[in-house]
């Protein structure tokens, strides 16, 4: 049970951070 | 030490003009593998060797402090001189109101009022439009005037019907101490000015005249209270 | 009644004066071309070259990768603590909603806490998860904020520097001295700094005290100087563990407010214009002695519903007065103002009083300055959003007067408006979107400690204090819920770095521009005008937006606070 949650958020972090990585890629064609 | 230089790939050194490193995959690989290093050596550095360097030289220098300035009476452990307690009898100084909580022995997993619970600070966190509120302030205003032989309608200190934030707080105000005075005294048979002494040596002042209040130590207060009390019971008994 | 101004007076003067000599070690710590053995050591263990320069994009990946591994480290930590050593009381461990939330809230700098320390977490996890998650976070946004300067100073250049050598530099040179002293003086003050979990007592009155206790002093330290803010225990900076006397909430207040206040100074130094840092210095002054005045005033006045209950919160020289609940005596009305004031100011969100309970017109402080997030702010980013509204304020004086924006002897363009307006948006949207999502969700309203208009604040102070990374709360909010854990975690990491990317890419931009040398038309910033306009602004651009919100909360709390409204 706990393990996909730890799925679940682990996948959110990296998901988030690469998103970021992707934004400031996004930034420099501003 | 060594010079470090030769564990650097031979680079010249950047000038200021020139363009930063192109995005390719090895430099990528090279932030992070670079992150998940400094991840660890932060992680020990901070987590681990600054605690426990902190720890060490702190029980070296500061011993009583650092494990709790804690009280002793008899080879009893009272508790702490920063950390109130609850007094209900009649012939002890009472601690502002607790709103600490804990586990209620009745029922399992729910919680009762438990005062000064050092296991769990805690606060009411009401604000000014809560029921609630106004109604436990009123019911300990009500509660205080008559446990203090107070006229009904008489003004009583803030401090004496409102819970701390901490829930664990050791000090009442010096009014609130002035108003139980009179029961305390009456409860111990002793004259108003044996208690009122103790109460000044119990008070503290302002820190360098500005910080803080002024603010007497219930725990303290009451631990010289008992001990001018019992005088004589056993010799090497401690004065606090 | 004059103590407590003078009270004032006297702290900000001395936060003043060590303004200038820490503003100077900063200033040291990005520009000097020496590294020290220990340094060099650490570079080569970490595989990094500290001649090498990167571009603005390259600063910000390392930046993101290194939060993101940390990040990941902590929650790995958080998740196996009932593995771990030095759990006496068989804690376990935290759940996974529970421990997203806590590491991306450390590594925001944020340390909102779910949780409360002394039942939920085991000394290993404060120290090897919050207390190295407190480090990682805080130095990440001083090296950032060392970058971003840099990047301003240049011209005509590609690179901002070197993410690893500002970060190893403020870690080793900066944050870990200072918080090894601070801690020292903190144990001599009662702190307790121990491995012990607890200490059981036996109360006067026979009563069984259960003290817990840890390694309180080493966390209590970093967690000021780096406006962190997570407490070892749930009660924080009220907790006599972790604040037991004038003096260390004295010194919380100053650490608080030193590194903050010094990279104004660090700014002018770098830039070689001393009197711009200044200005800054002056801007942030200004809003904080308004804010302070307002909650003082507001606290000291004392509560309708506490008069009508019959309590006397006339302040003598026997009562602080005021109003007292949730408040701890030892700091009485005037230390709480300042504490709340500079840890909403300076974003740290550590408490020495609870907020939830503060009066309706007193809480607009902590939320103002959270929303303004730039009244000296946050580790590094306090600058970098000050001068976000500087750039803003720049713009708007050149459209008045019709000519291209200048600052810093740079061109303001438009790549750089749409940039600070991306940062500015972000941050408000954040606090805004989420508020409302949570006031329309149909289970958040269980969390709720306060009835009616207070209830809707608890719920816009957290989100404010997660985008802004803050950390404290209106703690009656049971924020322990999948929902409020993820979105608060979201909302954390969204406020972070959404506004600190584009602020990123600014910097880069400015150092790439040419100098263009001052000229008549040049509208000058290191005068007292401009920081009057950069106060007008901050608060125009921050009413604009945030005004409605605080209507429905702390002004219609206030008006049913006057005429008795109560709610259960």
């Amino acid at each position: 049970m706990h393990a996909l949650q730890d799925l679940i958020f682990v996948s959110l972090t990296v998901t988030c951070f690469v998103a970021l990585l992707g934004f400031a890629r996004a930034l420099a064609r501003i | 030490m060594k010079s470090s230089s030769s564990l650097f790939p031979s680079v010249s050194a950047a000038v200021d003009m020139a363009t930063p490193t192109a995005s390719n995959s090895s430099s990528w690989g090279q932030l992070v593998g670079s992150s998940v290093r400094a991840a660890v050596v932060v992680m020990l550095v901070t987590g681990i060797a600054y605690p426990l360097l902190t720890t060490g030289v702190a029980q070296a220098l500061f011993p009583q402090a650092a494990n709790g300035s804690l009280i002793v009476r008899d080879g009893q452990i009272l508790g702490s001189a920063l950390i109130g307690q609850q007094f209900e009898a009649a012939s002890y100084f009472h601690s502002r109101p607790s709103a600490t909580l804990g586990p209620d022995p009745a029922q399992q997993g729910a919680s009762m009022a438990s005062p000064y619970n050092a296991a769990a600070s805690g606060a009411s966190n009401q604000g000014s439009t809560h029921q609630d509120l106004a109604e436990t302030v009123a019911r300990r205003v009500t509660q205080y005037r008559m446990d203090n032989g107070m006229a009904a309608g008489a003004a009583v200190p803030v401090d004496a019907v409102t819970a701390s934030a901490s829930g664990l707080d050791p000090h009442i105000s010096v009014a609130n101490a002035a108003l139980q005075l009179p029961r305390v005294a009456r409860e111990r048979s002793l004259t108003h000015e044996q208690v009122q002494q103790l109460l000044s040596q119990s008070t503290e002042q302002r820190t360098l005249y500005l910080l803080g209040e002024p603010r007497v130590n219930v725990l303290q207060l009451n631990l010289a209270l008992d001990a001018l009390h019992q005088p004589a019971v056993s010799a090497g008994a401690a004065k606090e | 009644m004059w103590l407590p101004w003078m009270e004032f007076a006297v702290v900000l003067a001395v936060m003043a004066v060590l303004t200038v000599p820490m503003g100077q070690w900063l200033a040291r710590c990005f520009t000097s071309e020496h590294h020290t053995w220990l340094e060099r050591l650490t570079y080569g263990t970490l595989g990094i070259n500290p001649q090498e320069q990167m571009g603005w994009q390259r600063y910000g990946a390392a930046l993101l990768l290194s939060n993101a591994v940390m990040m990941l480290l902590g929650y790995l930590i958080l998740r196996t603590q009932d593995w771990l050593p030095l759990n006496p009381l068989e804690i376990a461990a935290q759940p996974p909603h529970l421990a997203f939330n806590t590491a991306a809230s450390f590594i925001t700098n944020t340390n909102w806490q779910a949780y409360a320390g002394e039942s939920s977490l085991t000394n290993a996890t404060q120290m090897a998860a919050i207390t190295f998650l407190m480090f990682a976070g805080a130095t990440t946004g001083v090296a950032v904020c060392g970058g971003f300067v840099r990047g301003l100073a240049r011209s005509s250049s590609l690179n901002m520097g070197n993410f690893w050598v500002d970060y190893v530099r403020v870690l080793w040179r900066v944050l870990l001295p200072l918080s090894l002293l601070v801690a020292l003086f903190y144990v001599w003050q009662g702190i307790p700094q121990t491995l012990n979990t607890q200490t059981l007592a036996t109360t006067v009155e026979g009563a069984r005290q259960q003290l817990m206790m840890g390694p309180v002093a080493s966390l209590e330290s970093i967690k000021h100087l780096g406006t962190n803010g997570g407490g070892f225990f749930s009660m924080n900076a009220a907790h006599p563990f972790e604040n037991p006397t004038p003096l260390t909430n004295l010194v919380h207040i100053l650490s608080m407010l030193l590194i903050p206040a010094s990279l104004t100074y660090a700014f002018g130094s770098m830039l070689l214009q001393r009197r711009q840092g200044w200005v800054f210095f002056g801007a942030c002054l200004v809003l904080f002695v308004g804010f302070l005045s307002l909650v003082f005033t507001a606290e000291q006045g004392g509560s309708q519903l506490l008069a009508r209950a019959g309590a006397d919160q006339q302040a003598s020289i026997t009562q602080p007065g005021g109003n007292m609940e949730g408040k701890e005596l030892r700091f009485g009305i005037a230390d709480t103002a300042l504490f709340v004031t500079t840890t909403t100011a300076a974003t740290t969100g550590s408490v020495n009083a609870m907020h939830d309970s503060l009066t309706p017109l007193g809480s607009i402080t902590p939320l103002a300055l959270m929303m303004l997030n730039c009244v000296f702010g946050g580790d590094g980013v306090g600058l970098i959003n000050l001068i976000q509204y500087a750039i803003l304020t720049v713009f708007l004086a050149g459209m008045m007067i019709g000519r291209t924006p200048e600052f810093l002897g740079k061109k303001i363009e438009v790549r750089e408006i749409k940039l600070v307006m991306l940062s500015v948006l972000a941050h408000s949207a954040v606090i805004l979107g989420f508020t409302a999502l949570a006031a329309l969700w149909p289970d958040a309203s269980a969390s709720l400690n306060n009835r009616g208009p207070h209830g809707f604040s608890e719920i816009l102070y957290a989100y404010a204090s997660a985008a802004a990374n803050n950390g404290s709360a209106f703690a009656g909010l049971n924020a322990n819920t999948p929902f409020f854990n993820t979105t608060i975690g979201l909302a954390m990491l969204a406020g972070r770095f959404l506004t600190l990317l584009p602020l990123l890419a600014v910097a880069g931009s400015m150092a790439a521009k040419a100098t263009v040398p001052a000229g008549p038309g040049t509208f000058p910033t290191a005068t007292p005008l401009f920081m009057g306009l950069l106060v007008f602004v901050v608060l125009v651009v921050g009413g604009l937006t945030f005004l409605p919100a605080l209507a429905l909360g702390p002004v219609i709390e206030h008006l049913q606070m006057l005429v008795g409204q109560l709610y259960a």
